[in-house]
């Protein structure tokens, strides 16, 4: 996939960058809008991820200018003004998400991936991860062809971690994913246990392998190359 | 008590008193004056008599004359001279009443033989005299002290004018409208000063409070950029294999610390922006489906604590408001409900068309760190409890209570926390 990082933080697009560069994607960071501008003039991407507030203008009037091209790019708006206005103006002018700063990476890549996915396939598409197989649109998951039956937040984690496979992702960000950040976190990581233990088992009753890893201290990795 | 009241009746009373005094000086005068001519008058029919007697010893009926009532004794011996001159009260027949007399008697002796004169003079007259006098006076004077009082209630009002719409200016002056005080100018130098000092307070109080919202605004802004920055560093960092123990340990503290720092910077952003009426338009939103779906959001957290939760659904209410300031208001009242709760306590929620009151089973506060209860809708005001608690979920009910005008309370009974929002009738 080909992405262009519009960001006026140097050290943030390089974060952002580096993560999404594991993922195999190509990335192109520009920082500034009429940088940005000629960019899009000239090539196609399959995703742009644009800050708000750039030295030179809105980076809503990229926004503004892909939909003039009628193009099929995704749009994820990243600002530091979690303005509700502008979220809503984003959306309104055909952004797919929004992000406010700071986010984590692997939330950005989450969404990165959903974002790309309902570009991609229109809405009906699946995700292979050897013998698992995640249909996100009707919430369904298949381990060797058989369904194993999840609750919603334990289809939301295994979602999460498919999007961030192979990564260490910290129990913040999987907490903040699945209760959103106006929840005033005090002891939601015995909840991700909780789930985490729970999602685990389901799996491994359907004949799946063990990928759920907890990493000591840190968070929990979906590894697939156990 | 009203200004004008007061000085109105202070003026009452002085006045009252001033004539009270002066009737009883101009009284005491008049009878004064009155009684010396009529004494004086006495002494001269008196003088009269006596020389008639000196230059004859022929006493005629001097029964009447003068028009009083007069009395003349000769002696044949000697008598002990004496005047003496006094009010006394003679029974008339007639009127079947005791009339009030000036008294005349004198004593004396001519030519060895001794002589007395008693002269009475009717006082009916003069009292009545006086006491028309008096009636006249007082009704002047009381015409006099309602003028004046009168006067002075309409004075004063006028002159108090300004300081009153003064006064109900800066009662109805909210810092957050952003509307300047206006003050009609008077030409009185007290109350122009009076304005003038008010409005250099209020524009500095403006400015600082411009501000320091503006500081908050843009340090809250400034600071999500870097917390950006750290946060996806560290993201990056920790997908490093080689990391010893120590280093985990310190990811994990700097992992934890920069969460609470993003919550703290949010929820202060949300603040804000709640103060800036930065949200969308208000929408009619039913409590009822808000509370629901917030129940079910953090059904996990109310199943960890294995807590029951009552709520009467009767009734079906419904709120104008925007709708994510809504959404965090519940989702911030049922959260501290659970946060502060205790293991298999409870959560009771009673929602009527007039009040969304949230009970929940808790620890007692402690009472070293929080006296009111009301005072944990300040910032970063916590009981002790839950140290890991930001601080800011009930300062946020709070401005959004504030926002749409609805009183909101906390009260806590030996264990068992309440909080309620009273909800106006929609009009």
């Amino acid at each position: 996939m080909k992405l262009l990082i519009i960001e006026d933080e140097k050290t943030l697009a390089d974060s952002i960058c580096e993560y999404l560069l594991q993922e195999g994607h190509v990335c192109e960071k520009v920082m500034n809008l009429v940088n940005a501008e000629a960019k899009i003039d000239l090539y196609e991407y399959d995703c742009v991820i644009v800050d708000i507030g750039l030295p030179d203008g809105s980076g809503l009037d990229i926004i503004k200018k892909l939909k003039q091209k009628d193009s099929e790019t995704g749009i994820i708006i990243v600002s530091a003004r979690n303005a509700l206005m502008d979220k809503i103006y984003g959306l309104e002018i055909g952004a797919d998400d929004y992000l406010t700063k700071p986010f984590h990476l692997s939330e950005l890549n989450a969404r990165l991936k959903s974002v790309i996915r309902r570009r991609n396939f229109k809405g009906s598409n699946e995700i292979f991860c050897n013998e698992l197989i995640v249909s996100p649109e009707n919430m369904e998951v298949f381990v060797n062809k058989k369904p194993v039956l999840l609750t919603k937040k334990e289809f939301a984690l295994l979602l999460y971690f498919i999007a961030n496979k192979n990564r260490v992702i910290t129990k913040e960000s999987i907490a903040e994913h699945l209760w959103g950040d106006n929840f005033d976190l005090v002891d939601s990581f015995d909840f991700i246990y909780t789930h985490i233990k729970n999602l685990r088992r389901k799996l491994l009753e359907q004949g799946c392998a063990d990928y759920i890893q907890t990493v000591y201290g840190m968070g929990y990795k979906f590894n697939l190359s156990v | 008590v009203r200004l004008l009241a007061k000085t109105s009746a202070y003026f009452f009373v002085i006045i009252v008193f001033v004539l009270l005094i002066g009737g009883f000086i101009f009284y005491s005068g008049l009878r004064h004056i009155l009684y010396n001519q009529i004494d004086e008058g006495l002494l001269t029919e008196e003088s009269i008599i006596e020389e008639e007697i000196r230059s004859n010893w022929d006493i005629p009926d001097y029964t009447t004359r003068f028009g009083h009532e007069i009395e003349v004794l000769v002696l044949f011996h000697t008598i002990k001279p004496y005047t003496s001159i006094s009010d006394t009260s003679i029974f008339n027949k007639d009127q079947n009443d005791y009339l009030l007399f000036r008294h005349l008697y004198v004593a004396g002796n001519i030519n060895g033989r001794g002589y007395s004169i008693r002269i009475l003079h009717p006082l009916d007259e003069t009292r009545l005299l006086i006491r028309s006098i008096i009636e006249v006076l007082l009704i002047i004077l009381l015409f006099v002290l309602l003028c004046l009082l009168a006067f002075n209630f309409i004075v004063s009002r006028k002159i108090w004018k300004p300081f009153y719409n003064t006064i109900f200016q800066i009662r109805r002056y909210d810092i957050k409208l952003r509307d300047k005080l206006q003050f009609i100018p008077s030409n009185i130098n007290e109350f122009d000063t009076l304005n003038k000092v008010l409005t250099n307070m209020a524009n500095k109080i403006e400015d600082d409070f411009i501000n320091l919202k503006e500081f908050t605004e843009d340090a809250s802004h400034e600071i999500q950029t870097p917390l950006a920055i750290i946060k996806s560093k560290l993201e990056i960092f920790i997908q490093s294999t080689n990391l010893t123990k120590e280093q985990i340990a310190s990811v994990q503290v700097i992992n934890h610390a920069i969460s609470r720092l993003s919550k703290i910077n949010a929820g202060l952003l949300l603040i804000t922006k709640i103060d800036n009426n930065q949200y969308e338009k208000e929408e009619v939103i039913s409590l009822n489906v808000l509370i629901r779906n917030t129940l079910e959001v953090l059904d996990d957290f109310i199943a960890h604590k294995n807590l029951q939760v009552k709520w009467n659904k009767e009734d079906l209410v419904s709120v104008t408001m925007s709708p994510s300031l809504a959404d965090i208001l519940v989702n911030n009242l049922i959260n501290n409900a659970i946060k502060h709760n205790v293991p298999n306590g409870y959560i009771a929620i009673t929602l009527t068309q007039s009040a969304f009151v949230l009970e929940n089973s808790g620890i007692p506060l402690n009472n070293r760190n929080v006296n009111d209860p009301n005072d944990l809708f300040y910032r970063f005001k916590k009981d002790s409890m839950s140290d890991e608690s930001i601080g800011l979920g009930l300062a946020i009910v709070k401005k959004i209570c504030d926002t749409y005008h609805l009183f909101v309370s906390y009260s806590i009974k030996e264990d068992i926390h309440s909080l309620s929002i009273n909800i106006p009738v929609e009009k």
